[in-house]
C-alpha cells in the first residue's frame, strides 16, 4: 500500500454504521470504508439487508405521479442508449478520440461512431467509472456534456413520428435524433438526414451508414427557424439539397421549435 | 389470474433488452422513482432530471439485476435514493443560495402533492407510524432519509452526540417496522 495511512485508519465502530448505510447517511469517506467492512462482515450484511424493508417503505410513502412529458422523453432516449451487458462495463468504444481544436463547432455534428460513442457517453452521463484512454474520456464526456445539456433541460421535449424520433430543448438549441425502421436503400443510393428551416435551404446533418438502424445524432447550435427533420433517399455519399420527396418527415413545432 | 407482469419479471426482461418491457415497467416505478427523488430534491425540474438520469441507467444497467437478492422496486429506489441524495449534498455544498432558491420554489407544491398522497393506504400508515416516533428518532430519520444529510450533519443539526443519533436512528427504524407490521397483520 503506497496511500497515505490516514485513508485507512479503521472505523472505529463499524457495527453502528449499518443502520446510517441503510439510509445514505454516510458521508463519502465513511461509506467507503465502510463498504470494505460490509464485504467481510456477514451480521452488518444482514442487518443492512433487513433494513432494506424500512427504506422500501419510506421510499414508497413518497410516491407521486411522474410528470406527463417524462415518459415519452425516457423512452425516446432509450432507443438510443445501448445496455450494459451482464457481469461487465459496456464494451470499450471503438470510437476514435475526435480531434479537439479551438474553434466552433459546426450547426450540426453527427455523432460520428454511433452506438458506441452512445455506450461512452451514457457510461459517463450516468457517473460510470470505466477504464478509458483519457483522450476517450474527453472525447466521450464532452459529447456527454452536450447530450445531457439537451436531455436534462427543462424544457427538452420528445416527438416521433415513423422512424424518426427527436428529443430537442430549444432553450439549449439542441437535439439528439435517431432514425430506426427504415427499409434500406437501393444499391447505390444512401439516406440522408435533413433539417428545414422555413425558406432557407435545407441543411444536411448527415449521411446515414448504410447498416442503418439507431443511428444517433447530435444536432447543436438550433434556432427558433427550424421547422423540420427529413430524410430523403440521395444518390452514394448524399447531396448538396435533397433531390427526392422525403421518406419521413418530422415537425419540431411541439418540440419548441418553427415559430 | 394476474395478467400485470411484477416489476421483477420486468426488469429481468429490460436486461435482456426488451424496450417493451421497459415501457411497462416504466408504468410502475416512474411514480415512486419520482415521488423519492423530489422528496429529497423539493425542486421540481431538478427532480425530473435526476429521475430520468435513474430510469436511463435503470435501462443501461438492467443485466446486474438479480431477482434471488431483492425485488426490483427495492432496486430501482436504492439506486433513486443515492442519486437523489448525491444531487442534494453537491447543491447543498455548490451553496445555501441555490437551495433556498429551490425550496422556495419545491414547497408550495410540494405540500399540495402531499395531499395528493393521502389515499393511499400504506402511504397513510407510514406516515401515522413515524408520528408514534419520538421526536428525536423520528428526525434522525427524517433528515437522513428525506433531507439527504449524513448521520453526522443529522448529529450537528440536532445537537446530540454521534453515537446518540445512531442509536435514535435504529430505534426509529424498528419502531417504524414493528409499528408498520402490526398496521398489516
Amino acid at each position: 500500500m503506497t496511500r497515505p495511512r490516514t485513508l485507512w485508519w479503521p472505523l472505529r465502530d463499524p457495527h453502528s454504521l449499518a443502520v446510517p448505510y441503510a439510509l445514505d447517511a454516510l458521508p463519502p469517506r465513511e461509506l467507503a470504508r465502510y463498504e470494505r467492512h460490509l464485504a467481510h462482515c456477514e451480521r452488518c450484511t444482514a442487518e443492512v439487508r433487513a433494513h432494506a424493508v424500512d427504506t422500501l417503505r419510506l421510499a414508497r410513502a413518497a410516491e407521486v405521479p411522474a410528470p406527463p412529458g417524462l415518459r415519452e422523453r425516457v423512452l425516446t432516449a432509450v432507443r438510443t442508449l445501448e445496455q450494459e451487458s451482464a457481469g461487465r462495463p459496456a464494451a470499450p468504444p471503438a470510437a476514435p478520440a475526435r480531434a479537439r481544436t479551438g474553434t466552433r463547432r459546426p450547426l450540426l455534428v453527427p455523432l460520428a461512431a454511433g452506438a458506441a460513442v452512445l455506450a461512452l457517453v451514457a457510461a459517463v452521463l450516468l457517473g460510470v467509472e470505466l477504464s478509458r484512454t483519457q483522450g476517450q474520456l474527453d472525447a466521450g464526456r464532452a459529447r456527454a456534456r452536450e447530450i445531457n445539456h439537451v436531455l436534462a433541460a427543462p424544457d427538452a421535449a420528445a416527438a416521433r413520428d415513423g422512424g424518426l424520433s427527436v428529443i430537442a430543448s430549444a432553450s439549449r438549441g439542441g437535439a439528439v435524433i435517431t432514425v430506426t425502421d427504415l427499409a434500406p436503400p437501393p444499391p447505390g443510393r444512401d439516406h440522408q438526414l435533413w433539417l428545414m428551416s422555413g425558406a432557407a435551404a435545407p441543411r444536411s446533418l448527415g449521411v446515414l451508414p448504410d447498416s442503418g438502424s439507431d443511428t444517433p445524432f447530435l444536432a447543436s447550435g438550433l434556432t427558433a427557424s427550424a421547422s423540420s427533420l427529413a430524410v430523403t433517399t440521395e444518390p452514394d455519399g448524399g447531396s448538396q439539397r435533397p433531390t427526392t420527396a422525403p421518406l419521413v418527415q418530422l415537425a419540431l413545432k411541439s418540440v419548441g421549435f418553427g415559430e | 389470474m394476474d395478467v400485470t407482469a411484477t416489476a421483477d419479471e420486468l426488469l429481468t426482461r429490460v436486461g435482456r433488452g426488451d424496450q417493451r418491457a421497459f415501457e411497462e415497467l416504466y408504468g410502475q416505478v416512474s411514480g415512486p422513482v419520482y415521488g423519492l427523488v423530489r422528496r429529497v430534491l423539493r425542486d421540481p425540474a431538478q427532480s425530473e432530471e435526476v429521475t430520468q438520469e435513474v430510469l436511463l441507467e435503470l435501462w443501461r444497467t438492467a443485466a446486474r439485476y438479480d431477482r434471488d437478492r431483492g425485488g426490483a422496486l427495492s432496486w430501482v429506489l436504492t439506486l433513486a435514493h443515492r442519486r437523489a441524495v448525491d444531487r442534494v449534498r453537491s447543491v447543498r455544498a455548490a451553496g445555501e443560495r441555490e437551495e433556498r432558491v429551490a425550496r422556495r420554489a419545491g414547497t408550495p407544491a410540494f405540500d399540495q402533492v402531499a395531499e395528493e398522497v393521502e389515499s393511499g393506504l400504506e402511504r397513510d400508515w407510514v406516515r401515522r407510524c413515524l408520528g408514534r416516533l419520538t421526536d428525536l428518532q423520528r428526525q434522525a430519520v427524517t433528515l437522513a432519509y428525506y433531507d439527504g444529510y449524513t448521520y453526522r450533519e443529522v448529529a450537528r443539526r440536532l445537537s446530540v452526540p454521534l453515537g446518540t443519533v445512531k442509536t435514535r436512528m435504529r430505534d426509529g427504524l424498528l419502531r417504524l417496522r414493528s409499528c408498520l407490521d402490526g398496521a398489516s397483520a
